[in-house]
């Protein structure tokens, strides 16, 4: 015999499980590995402060490496996608999320750029030489943007983090896959074509 | 172009960059995805919390009866079924009474470690107008189901 549903609400209740499955708690200013560990729970307002804290780290750095601002969003949406599948992959013990993701981006980035490749002929396959329309203007800045984009891959991505994203040598270092020294060497040598390039620029126009 | 004005420089254009949004729609997309991803799979959280309660309603259910057969269903109350939407109040329901195996329970979200997945219970089973099981009562536990 059916019966009104509301004679066992107050029973569903007692029984000590939740009425609905939404009983999210607010995120409260805690650090970051708490943050985590609640989206690795699945946690969806955990999840949402670090993609907030973090997305535009990554945004940057693949702007930086694609020098196209819809690249960038497509790689910055794969690397936090990514996360989502992933969730046990970071480990908070071995580096910070900032750098952990970073990493990933650089993954993404590599084999965007493997895929891109294939099918472009070679004068067009030179991603990120051109700076975006937003930097276009500033003929100092557009001209830095050219002369790091034309650096050799590895002190591109030297540069970027360490200059441009101010990371520290040992953030760039567990990005990067690489020792602590091989980043202050990378670092050292980008300088050195920088200023080669741009002096050369100099001397042209005038 | 010496070292200063080169980091100079490096300021201005990290300066620039940093004011170029990313396009619109990334945090939504992502935010459906990390909603697509969590309906496929439910939060861990939830598997313990169900699987907590449900294993104290089956020592509570086994150690206070003092017979097998023993039924005390109206003193027992009914435990909703994880994952299930929670009722309204303005819902109607059924009670059926049938035997259910904790193999099914276990499959329905509750986490039942100590219990024989062979073993059946007799259960009132609280069903709602779409047909589907919203919560459960155990009556008395029976044999081994082979």
């Amino acid at each position: 015999m059916w019966q009104p549903a509301s004679a066992f609400l107050k029973e569903l209740e007692v029984a000590g499980v939740p009425a609905a499955i939404n009983v999210i708690e607010p995120v409260h200013n805690g650090s970051e590995r708490e943050l985590v560990e609640r989206f690795r729970d699945g946690d969806r307002d955990a999840f949402s402060a670090l993609y907030k804290i973090h997305h535009a780290g990554v945004f940057r750095f693949a702007l930086y490496m694609t020098g196209d601002r819809e690249r960038a969003g497509e790689i910055a949406q794969e690397v936090f996608v990514w996360l989502i599948h992933h969730p046990a992959a970071f480990d908070p013990a071995r580096g910070d999320l900032r750098s952990f993701l970073g990493g990933v981006a650089r993954q993404m980035l590599r084999r965007r750029r493997r895929e891109e490749q294939r099918w472009l002929p070679l004068d067009e396959s030179a991603a990120g030489a051109a700076p975006p329309a937003e930097i276009a203007d500033a003929e100092e800045a557009a001209d830095l943007w050219k002369a790091i984009a034309s650096l050799p891959e590895r002190y591109r991505e030297t540069v970027i983090l360490c200059d441009m994203e101010e990371m520290s040598n040992e953030q760039a270092a567990e990005i990067l896959g690489c020792a602590v020294g091989t980043v202050w060497s990378r670092l050292h040598r980008a300088h050195e074509l920088l200023q080669r390039k741009l002096q050369a620029k100099n001397v042209r126009c005038s | 172009m010496n070292d200063p004005q080169l980091r100079s420089g490096m300021r201005d254009l990290a300066k620039r960059v940093a004011g170029i949004e990313p396009p619109e729609g990334l945090e939504a997309a992502v935010m459906a995805e990390f909603d697509l991803a969590h309906r496929r799979r439910p939060p861990v959280r939830m598997f313990a919390m169900c699987g907590a309660l449900a294993a104290s309603l089956l020592a509570g259910a086994l150690l206070l009866r003092p017979a097998p057969e023993a039924t005390a269903a109206e003193s027992q109350p009914f435990y909703p079924i994880p994952y299930t939407a929670p009722l309204e109040p303005y819902e109607r329901v059924l009670i059926v009474q049938k035997q259910v195996s904790v193999s099914e329970l276990i499959a329905a979200g509750f986490h039942i470690p100590a219990a024989d997945p062979n073993t059946a219970m007799q259960a009132d089973v609280m069903v709602s107008q779409d047909g589907r099981a919203r919560a459960i009562r155990p009556v008395s536990f029976e044999r081994s189901v082979q």
